[in-house]
């Protein structure tokens, strides 16, 4: 190649993808609640819920929406709201770098409930959108959804448009963990 | 507008394509796992114990070849039970061919078709998704998926509901350990 035929002679650099960083830091986690049932009438939602004593914010990556066959459904993102229902705390949770002694815990919880009656109470619904039977929704934030100590982000499935239907699915989540300034 | 606020420019390098300029970026698959009802198959990114690397998954594919959906799953770092001996796809190849010799990955593909449906009693299944038939699901983890020495990545096709056939792609890089 002739360098004449291109002037151009700017500084390379390797930019590293800040959920890379914070993955090779060990405060990147990614966990799975499955058999999230609703309709008839109910609900169901997974949220990541940082504790009011994690001492950490809260940033959200991405989310995902699969398997949910039946029916097209509704979806509303809600932030730092009293969600419905008995949570469970879902297992399926790790820290996606292994390679980090000792291996990071998340401080965050992924919890979870099914066929839930009644609306999440509080905080901000952030935003919605609507599920087609069998297609995921993945959606990438960027870490830009933050919560504080006693926050939440919750994904919150129904179906009131067709109420005789069951519906099914699953709710995936990737999120990274930062410590609050001190005061 | 005023030049003497412009930031620099600089020309950013994505970074597999830092790491495969570097020689230390591999893709592989594994052709034709194959399962039957009540069974199912799975194939992984295995670190080996002694490798003195350690793994960034990038990319990860799945791929439904046949009629039905299947449920594909990723398992971090599980043992999965026999019966039947994993064997090592021998499908994958440095992505930077311009480099003499061409770089060796240390990180294997194992891959296991027909096996038991058991769940593994270590490790942590952190996604699951059915794929449908006639399909590829891509996920695009720019390395955050990280496993040391004697670490996996598995992705378990599940949920088999009739002669199944998947193909499982990863792209990774592989860095010393320090």
């Amino acid at each position: 190649m002739k360098e004449e035929t291109n002037n151009m002679n700017l500084p390379e650099i390797a930019g590293i993808p800040i959920d890379l960083y914070r993955s090779m830091q060990g405060r990147f986690f990614a966990g799975l609640a499955e058999d999230l049932q609703f309709g008839n009438g109910t609900s169901a939602w997974a949220s990541l819920t940082n504790p009011v004593d994690s001492g950490v914010n809260l940033f959200v990556w991405a989310w995902a929406i699969t398997d949910v066959l039946d029916t097209a459904y509704r979806v509303q993102i809600w932030m730092n709201a009293m969600m419905p229902g008995i949570p469970r705390i879902s297992l399926n949770v790790a820290p996606t770098n292994t390679a980090y002694m000792p291996l990071p815990v998340p401080r965050v919880r992924l919890e979870y409930a099914s066929m839930t009656a009644g609306e999440p109470v509080g905080g901000v619904k952030a935003f919605v959108r609507r599920g087609q039977p069998g297609v995921s929704i993945y959606s990438v934030e960027d870490g830009k959804f933050i919560c504080p100590p006693g926050g939440s982000f919750a994904i919150f499935l129904s179906d009131p448009e067709t109420p005789q239907i069951r519906a099914s699915g699953k709710i995936f989540y990737q999120w990274w963990e930062e410590e609050t300034v001190g005061i | 507008m005023s030049g003497s606020f412009l930031p620099p420019e600089f020309a950013i390098l994505p970074v597999a394509l830092y790491k495969s300029l570097q020689g230390k970026y591999f893709v592989g698959y594994a052709d034709n796992l194959t399962a039957s009802p009540g069974k199912n198959a799975w194939a992984g990114l295995f670190n080996p114990v002694g490798s003195g690397v350690i793994l960034y998954v990038n990319v990860i594919t799945v791929t439904n070849v046949m009629g039905i959906p299947f449920a594909g799953e990723f398992w971090f770092n599980a043992l999965f039970p026999g019966p039947g001996t994993p064997t090592r796809s021998e499908l994958y190849t440095p992505s930077n061919t311009a480099i003499r010799p061409l770089p060796e990955p240390k990180v294997a593909i194992l891959e296991l078709s027909e096996a038991s449906p058991v769940d593994p009693s270590v490790g942590t299944k952190i996604y699951s998704q059915l794929v449908a038939e006639e399909s590829t699901v891509v996920f695009e983890e720019k390395g955050k998926y990280i496993f040391p020495e004697g670490g996996s990545l598995v992705v378990r096709l599940n949920e088999i509901a009739s002669e199944t056939i998947g193909r499982v792609a990863f792209g990774w890089w592989e860095e010393p350990c320090s």
